[in-house]
């Protein structure tokens, strides 16, 4: 089973007792930020008065990030968080390009850098089946905003809320479908408009459809094209080859191959 | 002869500052790290290295290929005088890109990671075996017909020329996935690439410009080793080359056009935006101005007009690249990126090598001497 998140944006108060939760789970340096960056791996940033948008990464489904990784150094574990593996990677950035929601960071100042992005505290928590450090600090200390369990489970207790409170909330959960669906997923508040949430980071525009599958529908042409121009290469050297034999033996193909050097 | 002298004086103290620049950002780049040497940032993170020595550099590469299969595949015997050239600078092309790649990479000295972690679902994955396989290919090619100098390659040398056409085939499979995998990378961001670069196609232009900047290259190399070196390639056959360049470059243009057409896009090309500018450019130079010279009749069979056709379309294909990379990014990553001079310096060093190895192999190896064909 995968374990995801839930972060209802009308319970959250911005006090951001998650942000240092996940500071001190995951050992960054610094003091809480107001951006994404190697230090941060989740902030809150405010979309209208006392209304706070919670970035981190999502966990995808199907994530963009692990499908182009060429060493597959980000990976998606049966456990439902996308982890990192400092040792396979060879620094390409190719997952900071690829990734929807912008999240992989770099360590730019760092001769050997590496990517850092939340890991949904994959070693120290959730392998052992204690909850994020995030959700735990916001349920214990905080507004009570983000929901830790199994991904099914909250999507039905988010579809109850809608279900319940139509007035308060958009009708629909973000990360359901977004990109075939995400391990952090968002109820947002009704009296904000879709826009403006939409330029924190919480995209509209993003297809149902898993992103990977864009370039795998390239890539698995490969296995059929390859035989198919293969032969059609050979094909032609052979017949020019022997276009020219023809011509050279006054329109006659020799019996024999009689050519050395 | 005295002017002379000075001309190549000249070059050379150009060369030498810039390699001396190069060294300074090499040091660096590798001491200091690459947001100390670069301006690649959290919301730029591939700039020049990549868009320039990476995409571009392996699409100039494609001479190789592209020449190896008219003279071999297709038979034009008569292309034949540029078989070694441009399998020369495809193989220093590549063997560069690969080398550049180490200025780039986080992990530097981890690049060999693709070729042991696999993961088949990445088009960077692909890339990366491709022109690994494609260097070494590219490598049996090159020594087929230099190292036959040397007396104890001659058996490994006579194995290798009975078995080109297959090293020839191979190259040109292999050269089809790659060049079309640089297209690859950039289909998964459909809602960060700008619309007038982003299509589903991409993989399929980026084949198809290839060809056509193997072409150009051939041009402009042979254009630039007439006036250094004196060999002399027939104005004819580089004419030829243009033509075929221009015919390669008009299919795609029209196939792209109706890709557009279809996706409604066409709004973006008159809404006077930056981007619509950098399109213009683009096309004026890798389309129109081949195009009108090709079908020219004087200045086509001119030495100049040949060299401006290819040279435009060199040009105009290192911008497409540089703006499905950079331009059509900046979009979405809402940021400004313009090279750092560090960024400029190392690149330009990369440039400034390849043309000292050319000039360097063009004297010692006899690369244009026109073997008689005996395949």
């Amino acid at each position: 089973m995968s374990k995801a998140m839930l972060i209802d944006i009308t319970e959250c108060l911005g006090c951001g007792v998650c942000a240092e939760a996940c500071k001190k789970e995951n050992h960054l340096p610094g003091e809480v930020g107001k951006e994404l960056n190697y230090a941060n791996y989740t902030i809150l940033e405010e979309i209208e008065d006392d209304v706070y948008f919670r970035n981190l990464c999502r966990h995808c489904v199907d994530p963009t990030c692990a499908s182009v990784c060429p060493v597959s150094a980000l990976h998606k574990t049966p456990e439902g968080p996308v982890v990192y593996d400092f040792d396979l990677c060879i620094g390409c950035r190719y997952c900071m390009i690829a990734c929807p929601f912008g999240i992989p960071k770099y360590e730019w100042h760092k001769p050997i850098p590496r990517v850092r992005k939340c890991i949904m505290c994959y070693d120290t928590r959730v392998k052992k089946g204690l909850p994020t450090a995030c959700a735990e600090a916001c349920q214990n200390e905080g507004g009570g905003a983000t929901y830790f369990g199994e991904r099914d489970e909250l999507l039905k207790m988010a579809h109850k809320r809608i279900k319940e409170n139509p007035d308060k909330y958009h009708p629909f959960v973000y990360g359901e479908k977004e990109v075939g669906g995400t391990g952090v997923m968002f109820l947002i508040p009704k009296d904000v408009p879709l826009k403006k949430v939409a330029q924190m980071g919480l995209r509209m525009d993003l297809p149902n459809k898993p992103l990977p599958e864009l370039t795998w529908n390239v890539l698995n042409k490969i296995p059929v094209i390859v035989p198919v121009w293969a032969t059609f290469l050979t094909g032609m050297w052979w017949l020019n080859n022997r276009k020219i034999e023809v011509t050279e033996n006054d329109g006659v193909k020799p019996e024999k191959k009689s050519e050395s050097d | 002869m005295n002017i002379k002298n000075i001309k190549i004086t000249f070059w050379r103290v150009v060369a030498a500052i810039i390699l001396l620049f190069g060294i300074i950002a090499t040091f660096q780049r590798f001491f200091y790290g690459l947001g100390y040497a670069t301006h690649l940032s959290d919301k730029f993170p591939w700039g020049l290295w990549i868009g320039f020595d990476v995409i571009s550099g392996v699409g100039l590469a494609a001479g190789g290929f592209t020449i190896t299969a008219i003279v071999y595949i297709f038979n034009l015997k008569k292309y034949h005088c540029i078989v070694k050239p441009t399998v020369l600078t495809a193989f220093m092309g590549y063997v560069f890109v690969g080398i550049a790649l180490l200025w780039d990479l986080g992990k530097y000295f981890d690049i060999w990671h693709p070729l042991v972690y696999w993961n088949h679902h990445s088009p960077m994955f692909e890339l990366a075996l491709c022109v690994a396989t494609y260097t070494f290919v590219l490598f049996l090619e090159f020594s087929s017909f230099t190292l036959d100098k040397f007396k104890w390659f001659r058996k490994p040398v006579n194995f290798l020329k009975g078995i080109y056409i297959l090293l020839v085939i191979l190259g040109v499979l292999i050269s089809t996935l790659h060049q079309s995998s640089l297209g690859t990378l950039y289909v998964i961001v459909p809602e960060k690439l700008y619309p007038l670069w982003y299509s589903k196609l991409l993989p399929v232009y980026f084949f198809i410009t290839s060809i056509g900047a193997g072409l150009g290259m051939t041009i402009v190399e042979s254009y630039l080793s007439w006036r250094a070196l004196k060999h002399e390639v027939p104005t004819e056959i580089l004419a030829n080359l243009a033509r075929g360049m221009v015919v390669i470059q008009l299919t795609f243009f029209v196939a792209y056009f109706e890709d557009l057409l279809v996706h409604n896009k066409l709004h973006y090309l008159f809404d006077g935006t930056f981007y619509s500018f950098m399109w213009w450019l683009e096309f004026i130079m890798w389309t129109l101005i081949p195009t009108i010279v090709v079908f020219n009749r004087k200045w086509i069979s001119k030495r100049a007009g040949v060299f401006v056709a290819g040279f435009s379309y060199v040009l105009g294909f290192l911008l497409n690249r540089l703006n499905v990379s950079t331009t059509a990014m900046e979009y979405s990553a809402k940021a400004h990126y313009f090279p750092s001079w560090q960024e400029i310096a190392v690149s330009a060093s990369f440039v400034v090598i390849c043309f000292m190895i050319f000039g360097f192999a063009v004297k010692h190896f006899d690369i244009f001497e026109e073997e008689h064909s005996t395949n």
